[in-house]
């Protein structure tokens, strides 16, 4: 009886501080925004700090969602809603978030995703997904990411790929299936390779479950980060 | 950018000061020049009573009182929007889990905090451009009009839209509203054999529970549950298709279960509390009314029937003071409506007649009839049959049955209805008294009924009309009257052609048998040959 009623507990601790946590969020993204507006373009310097501010106030707000996603799922209160999404259309509005730090940056963003291209999945858990790769391609990336979509014996492959260094090798020998059980000593990817795990393997359809494939086949044998949905 | 506010009236609502200054900002960059703000659900509510706002932007969690959902459902049900309003919930979790709960109304979209000012464009103009595809659909919806719905569904997916699911979905709701079981389990086959998706597994339980094939439903549901435990709809169903099978325990188990899932869900608390009252659980009874009641001060669902419920449970309980206090806190409650009003005299006149206080039993009885005498034809059953019991126990006899034949005449063919009136007899221990004067009634508006029928049979369509006018305004609820009245007007304008005080009628009729028995075939088959006439000359 007690130990149920701490779990409610948390949960409502939960919804209510990530509501005040978003807010604060909101107000640091939107005044960093102004005080990038209010430098002239001559003021480089101040304005790439205030692009790595935002990127780790991006890095904060994805490790939150996806904190309490995992939450929801391991407590079964995670609702799988799938609907049919134009392809296309959801990684362009996945990446109108990401457009303006990756200009800074001087990435160029190639998309290669052929039109009217339907799909069925999650929008919001597969967004995460999206956010958290592309996150970590402004990191790595030299000056380039492209994301392709295409059906292959009915499996839709989502894929990021960037012209950095790669993905280091035991990460690649490892397989992405057998670091669920993630030490999170690895660092950045810990969390979101978790995460992204855990949505592929949520969308089945008939005898087949999502998966992820990490391999070093991207642009100039730069890392290559693919999400495969039956 | 192309999104263009100039013009638009806008309204945010967000309990934070320095969201909603951002939000105004974000506005006033896309050249809007008219937005006012709210910090609660009831401040929105009191601003969009007075100016009919083209853009509502509001935070779900708006701390104590309304939460956006319900500030939306509220706008819908007291029509505070128009329906070209764009409705846009804010939300700083994902929304999955709002869309999976049984709800009335669906705000126009979502946005996830935290958002910057070209997200927030870029998703205000998506949702424009949505809302305006889909305008039709809902307008038809809004008039009920659900055949020209349901062909503008058809000629929207005959070009594969993205948002294919969505009208799929909206259109078999429709059939269902239809009674067009067939074609609704159609649609949700053809999507389950796309993905399981979940709806249209409820879908297809719902059809089975529309049909009555309950232990097929039984085990569908059951199976949803397993697989989405937090899909809260498929509980409520699960109960329902218990309580048709007479297992009100395991409906209970499931409710309180659903209850656990999502406990702001006023609905759902009524129905829980109803149905453990109905087991004779008065705690559990108790406490869910308590919630209804606490959670439906900020809302719409608020109902003098919760308080008469829980006022009924603290009657059986013994203490008479706190049912009469609960009973007539509907008076504060509802003030200068008739129908709560009507609700509270009559459980008052039950409980002094309980308490032995005769006198201001009586008092309570007398308002109640009165109020009762100008309200005919929009009285709950049950509101009329406690003012019967009420009567009977005071001595007033005659007034009592006359309330039960009153009853009787507007349901003569509900077994339900009739099974409680012969109870109320048999409590008063007159049961032949009773089985007479039910069957007398029954069989007077059965006469009634056919005499109307001959008439129109002999071809005398305009006797037949004012006949059944008649009869209806006697029996405002009867199914079959109502029907039959609806179909001489129609029968008369197939045959001489329309003319605009028939069809003013005839859908008075139909929109009274639509409150009550929307799936009844007959009605539907009525309402096609209208529609046909409407359109044609």
């Amino acid at each position: 009886m007690t130990d149920n009623k701490r779990k409610i507990d948390f949960s409502t601790i939960l919804a209510s501080s990530v509501h005040d946590m978003k807010n604060s969020l909101s107000m640091v993204i939107n005044t960093l925004d102004e005080l990038t507006d209010s430098f002239s373009s001559q003021d480089e310097a101040r304005i790439e700090r205030l692009s790595r501010l935002k990127y780790e106030t991006k890095r904060l707000n994805n490790h939150l969602v996806q904190m309490l996603t995992l939450y929801k799922i391991g407590n079964e209160q995670y609702y799988l809603n799938v609907t049919d999404n134009d392809v296309a259309e959801f990684i362009a509005d996945t990446m109108l978030a990401h457009q303006e730090l990756l200009e800074q940056r001087g990435i160029v963003v190639e998309l290669d995703i052929p039109e009217n291209l339907i799909w069925y999945f999650d929008s919001s858990l597969v967004a995460g997904v999206v956010n958290n790769v592309v996150n970590n391609a402004y990191r790595y990336a030299n000056d380039k990411i492209r994301i392709s979509a295409s059906v292959h014996n009915d499996w839709l492959v989502i894929a990021v790929s960037d012209n950095g260094d790669g993905y280091p090798a035991e990460m690649i020998n490892k397989g992405v299936q057998n670091q669920t059980s993630i030490s999170f000593e690895t660092g950045s990817t810990g969390l979101g390779l978790y995460f992204s795990t855990q949505v592929a393997s949520m969308h089945t359809h008939q005898d087949k479950q999502g998966y992820l494939h990490l391999d070093n086949e991207g642009i100039s044998n730069g890392g290559r980060f693919s999400l495969f949905l039956p | 950018m192309a999104l263009d506010l100039t013009g638009k009236k806008i309204l945010v609502v967000d309990d934070f000061p320095e969201m909603r200054s951002m939000m105004r900002k974000m506005g006033v960059a896309f050249r809007a020049t008219d937005i006012d703000d709210a910090r609660n659900g009831e401040e929105a509510t009191k601003l969009m009573t007075k100016k009919k706002y083209d853009i509502v932007l509001c935070d779900y969690n708006l701390g104590e009182g309304k939460d956006g959902q319900q500030v939306l459902e509220e706008a819908k049900q007291k029509d505070l929007v128009n329906f070209s309003t764009i409705f846009m919930l804010i939300t700083a979790e994902n929304t999955s889990e709002m869309v999976m709960g049984a709800m009335e109304y669906y705000p126009d979209g979502y946005l996830t905090k935290p958002f910057n000012k070209m997200e927030f464009g870029t998703r205000l103009e998506k949702i424009q451009q949505k809302k305006s595809d889909l305008a039709e659909i809902e307008k038809a919806i809004l008039r009920k009009d659900n055949l020209t719905a349901i062909r503008l569904c058809d000629s929207k997916l005959e070009h594969s839209p993205s948002n294919a699911f969505e009208i799929l979905k909206t259109k078999a709701s429709l059939c269902e509203k239809m009674a067009d079981f067939e074609d609704a389990a159609a649609i949700y086959n053809k999507v389950l054999s796309i993905r399981d998706i979940p709806w249209a597994q409820l879908g297809l339980a719902r059809v089975r529970v529309h049909t009555k094939d309950y232990l097929m439903a039984q085990e569908m549901l059951q199976e949803i549950i397993e697989r989405n435990p937090s899909f809260v709809e498929a509980y409520d169903w699960l109960a329902k298709t218990y309580e048709f099978l007479g297992d009100l325990s395991q409906a209970q188990r499931i409710l309180a279960n659903a209850v656990n899932v999502s406990p702001k869900a006023i609905l759902r608390q009524k129905a829980l509390a109803q149905l453990a009252y109905q087991n004779s659980d008065l705690e559990t009874a108790e406490s869910a009314y308590k919630k209804a009641i606490k959670i439906g001060k900020n809302s719409c669902f608020k109902e003098a029937a919760d308080y008469t419920g829980l006022a009924k449970i603290y009657l059986d309980k013994g203490s008479s003071n706190d049912a009469l206090r609960v009973a007539s806190s509907i008076r504060n409650e509802f003030k200068n409506e008739n129908n709560a009003t009507l609700q509270a005299a009559v459980m008052e006149g039950t409980i002094y007649n309980k308490m032995g206080q005769n006198d201001m039993a009586e008092q309570a009885i007398d308002e109640a009839s009165h109020i009762f005498s100008n309200l005919a034809g929009n009285v709950p059953t049950e509101v009329a049959m406690d003012l019967a019991r009420s009567c009977f126990a005071v001595g007033k006899a005659e007034q009592g049955e006359s309330l039960v034949k009153y009853v009787v005449r507007n349901h003569h063919e509900d077994e339900a209805v009739l099974k409680q009136a012969q109870l109320l007899f048999n409590e008063l221990g007159m049961e032949d008294e009773g089985q007479a004067l039910i069957s007398s009634t029954r069989q007077e508006v059965i006469e009634i009924n056919n005499q109307g029928v001959k008439l129109a049979k002999e071809g005398k369509l305009e006797d037949s009309i004012e006949f059944f006018a008649k009869a209806a305004s006697g029996m405002p609820e009867n199914l079959t009257i109502n029907l039959n009245a609806a179909q001489s007007l129609i029968m008369f304008m197939q045959k001489n052609g329309k003319n605009d005080r028939y069809l003013y009628q005839a859908r008075q009729y139909l929109d009274r048998v639509q409150k009550t028995n929307p799936t009844d075939e007959k009605y539907q088959k009525l309402l096609a040959f209208y529609k046909k006439i409407m359109g044609g000359k």
